[in-house]
């Protein structure tokens, strides 16, 4: 059936709506969005052939194995999106008034969100285990193929769950918690992918990891367990009874707690984060403007409910990181604190960008105050938080050499100067809360995703530099230089 | 000395917006902006506030060259547009404590005008919550507190009673009233003809990005020859005539 023909009210009508609203937020008309799209679709096919090719000449006994362990690593990730889109959903949407003021069925509204909130979370999965099973097809395993069903299926299953989880959170930690715990939840659960890799280094080199996962692989719990990996490898009877039991989870779900969903979420349109607040002491007015303006920036940025989840998904990156370098972090404590740098870093640019997205930009253009020194409040709020948890790790490094203090100190410095200034390339957001970061305009979403890789690769590259320098290594000052070169090229409106 | 002295101003985005446009507002005087949708009324009012550079043209604000010096022409100036420019994570109380710090009152003074203001406008019992909780009429009301906590000499209001209630709307004007009573400008738009007929003294109505007509009402009748017409009347018959018969015609301040 062709788009044009589809019944106004019917699911698929409604899905086509979701998924155009879904497609209209990003700008897919730039040539370079498309040749970049090409470019991974291209390089993820080469990696799936790499793998194809590996799984030949490996033994056929581990391939379910390694099977469900993909599905486990793709679902986990698929959790973690599904929940933040599930939370969104009941907060972001505010169109329910429409659609249940309309002769639309509401068995039909849920399904469709539901299926558009499996297609946003199935999106990345895909394009990284697909194209395996495409070059596995040519490499003579046609079965794993069967990739093409058993992932949908199982996104059909994680964003039952992800709705279920939602509504939990709802009801038991209330409305205006919600979202937050629920970001965090789904940071948490997509963060689970990266430590799961890091579960042998965790148990030690000594440790048999075939014979620990003999059990699973075939005791009584083998089939249950190795039922995704059968499927995704093609066998007929696994692939059915996955797609069966996810197909109906995510009807049952739907179908059980759709009301129950749509009534939430229309209730948590109208709530806020807040609730009345009867006062409690009298409000001590502040004379001076650079502390006024740091303090409210720091209030904003404390109220800020997405900055919990911002500061996690960094955090998960450092936990990542302190598991897979344990070893070196035992013997050389000094580099176990170089990692408050990048975390000073990103922090900083955090912070900056939630300072730039000003609620009320007009205001405080209208204000008798140079533009400089407002922007000097936003950088000085920005950045003051990181440097204390700077300071204090630099202090603490004090008790085994004055060298690393000094280096935590300066790099942290640095590194925290230049997470600022990358934040600061953008000019401030006027108008209404639009946070450019976290719902980029159509169109910037490239450029977002562009600085955010550079934060990331600058305040690491800080870290690299830090280490370097605690090791007396001259290579440092190469790399410090490049870092502060490449902030130079910004040229940030100071 | 006057309040405001607007002359030549002009601004094109993709197309002019405001062309050579002349005002001249007295102080202690309630001007309405009046026009059109698309007009050049945000444009013109958000250039003297210095929130927009103009493309030519001067604006003086109590004699100070609000281009060359807009610091301290801002200093004497207030702004509220249609949607209210508060911080809905903020308390009341905490978002007038931003405001008068930007505008360097002194504490003392802001946290007792902040109280003066919010116990006028109802919102003293709300003063920590947060306003993202807040109705739309609520919030109006406190950034029309941030307007005012600064006690500006120049009050620039862009259709300041969008979207409130009659009891609202009701307190909003008394409080503008007063204020012009006290010695304050007050530069208004607004689409809601009755109350621009009933507040304002003078009328200024532009038409793309052009003053089509200044005056008092009375005046403005006495243009159009309906001697007895209402404001409403006077202003479709002004920006329905023909192109030709536009030419700006001032009555005296």
């Amino acid at each position: 059936m062709t788009a044009g023909t589809l019944r106004p009210g019917t699911l698929a009508w409604l899905l086509r709506h979701e998924l155009r609203l879904a497609a209209r937020a990003i700008k897919l008309s730039s040539p370079g969005v498309w040749i970049t799209l090409l470019a991974m679709v291209i390089l993820f096919h080469v990696l799936g052939a790499f793998l194809a090719l590996g799984a030949s000449r490996g033994g056929t006994d581990m391939q379910p194995a390694i099977g469900a362990m993909v599905a486990a690593l793709a679902s986990c990730f698929m959790m973690g999106t599904a929940i933040y889109r599930a939370m969104d959903t009941i907060y972001a949407r505010g169109d329910y008034d429409l659609l249940l003021s309309s002769p639309l069925s509401p068995a039909v509204i849920l399904p469709a969100r539901a299926l558009a909130v499996t297609a946003g979370t199935l999106l990345f999965p895909a394009a990284l285990i697909l194209p395996i099973a495409n070059m596995g097809a040519i490499f003579g395993h046609p079965n794993w193929l069967a990739a093409y069903l058993a992932l949908p299926a199982l996104a059909l299953a994680v964003t039952g769950i992800a709705l279920l989880v939602a509504l939990l959170l709802v009801r038991w930690v209330g409305v205006r918690r919600a979202r937050v715990v629920g970001q965090g939840i789904a940071a948490f659960t997509g963060m689970l992918m990266g430590l799961a890799g890091q579960i042998p280094r965790l148990l030690g080199p000594h440790v048999d990891w075939m014979a620990r996962t003999d059990g699973l692989r075939h005791g009584p719990l083998a089939a249950f367990v190795l039922l995704p990996g059968h499927a995704l490898l093609g066998d007929p009877l696994s692939l059915a009874a996955l797609v069966i039991a996810c197909v109906t989870l995510f009807a049952v779900v739907t179908a059980r707690w759709g009301a129950t969903f749509i009534a939430t979420a229309t209730a948590a349109a109208g709530a806020t984060t807040s609730g009345a607040k009867a006062p409690t002491k009298a409000h001590r007015f502040q004379d001076r403007l650079g502390p006024l303006l740091r303090r409210k920036e720091w209030r904003l940025m404390r109220r800020h409910p997405q900055l919990p989840l911002l500061l996690f998904q960094q955090m998960s990156g450092a936990i990542i990181l302190v598991i897979s370098m344990q070893d070196q972090w035992r013997t050389d404590p000094l580099t176990l604190a170089a990692l408050v740098v990048p975390m000073a870093a990103l922090t900083a640019g955090t912070l900056a960008k939630l300072a730039l997205a000003d609620g009320a930009a007009d205001l405080i253009n209208a204000a008798p105050v140079p533009p400089k020194r407002l922007r000097q409040a936003k950088v000085e709020a920005a950045g003051l938080p990181p440097l204390a948890a700077v300071a204090v790790v630099a202090a603490l490094a004090g008790g085994v050499s004055l060298w690393g203090t000094l280096t935590i100190l300066s790099c942290g410095i640095a590194a925290t100067f230049c997470a600022v200034v990358a934040s600061l390339w953008v000019q401030p957001v006027s108008g209404s809360e639009v946070d450019q970061v976290l719902k980029p305009r159509k169109g910037a979403t490239g450029k977002v995703v562009g600085r955010t890789l550079l934060e990331m690769m600058m305040s690491y590259g800080w870290m690299g530099a830090t280490v370097l320098m605690l090791h007396h290594n001259p290579f440092a000052l190469l790399v410090a230089g490049g870092l502060l070169g490449l902030v130079a090229i910004l040229r940030a409106p100071l | 000395m006057t309040a405001l002295e607007v002359r030549g101003l002009a601004k094109a985005f993709s197309r002019p917006a405001v062309r050579g446009l002349d005002l001249t507002i007295a102080p202690g005087e309630f001007y309405g902006l009046l026009g059109p949708n698309g007009a050049g009324k945000t444009t013109t009012l958000r250039m003297i506030v210095g929130l927009l550079r103009p493309d030519a043209g001067s604006v003086r604000v109590f004699g100070v060259d609000a281009l060359a010096d807009p610091i301290a022409a801002k200093r004497q100036v207030a702004w509220l547009p249609d949607e209210p420019l508060i911080y809905d994570k903020l308390t009341p109380l905490e978002f007038l404590e931003f405001v008068a710090g930007l505008w360097g009152v002194p504490a003392a003074d802001a946290s007792a005008r902040a109280e003066e203001l919010l116990h006028r406008l109802d919102l003293w019992d709300h003063r920590a919550e947060r306003c993202e909780g807040f109705s739309r009429g609520m919030k109006q009301k406190a950034a029309l507190a941030g307007a005012l906590i600064h006690d500006p000499r120049l009050l620039i209001l862009d259709e300041p009673l969008t979207g409130l209630d009659a009891a609202i709307a009701r307190e909003v004007k008394d409080i503008l009233v007063e204020r012009v009573r006290a010695g304050a400008t007050i530069i208004l738009t607004t689409h809601i003809l009755d109350v621009a007929e009933r507040l304002v003294g003078r009328i200024g109505i532009i038409q793309d990005g052009r003053l089509l007509a200044e005056g008092t009402l009375a005046e403005l009748r006495g243009r159009v020859g309906r001697d007895d017409s209402t404001l409403e009347d006077v202003f479709l018959d002004l920006v329905a005539a023909p192109a030709g018969q536009t030419a700006v015609e001032q009555a005296p301040a």
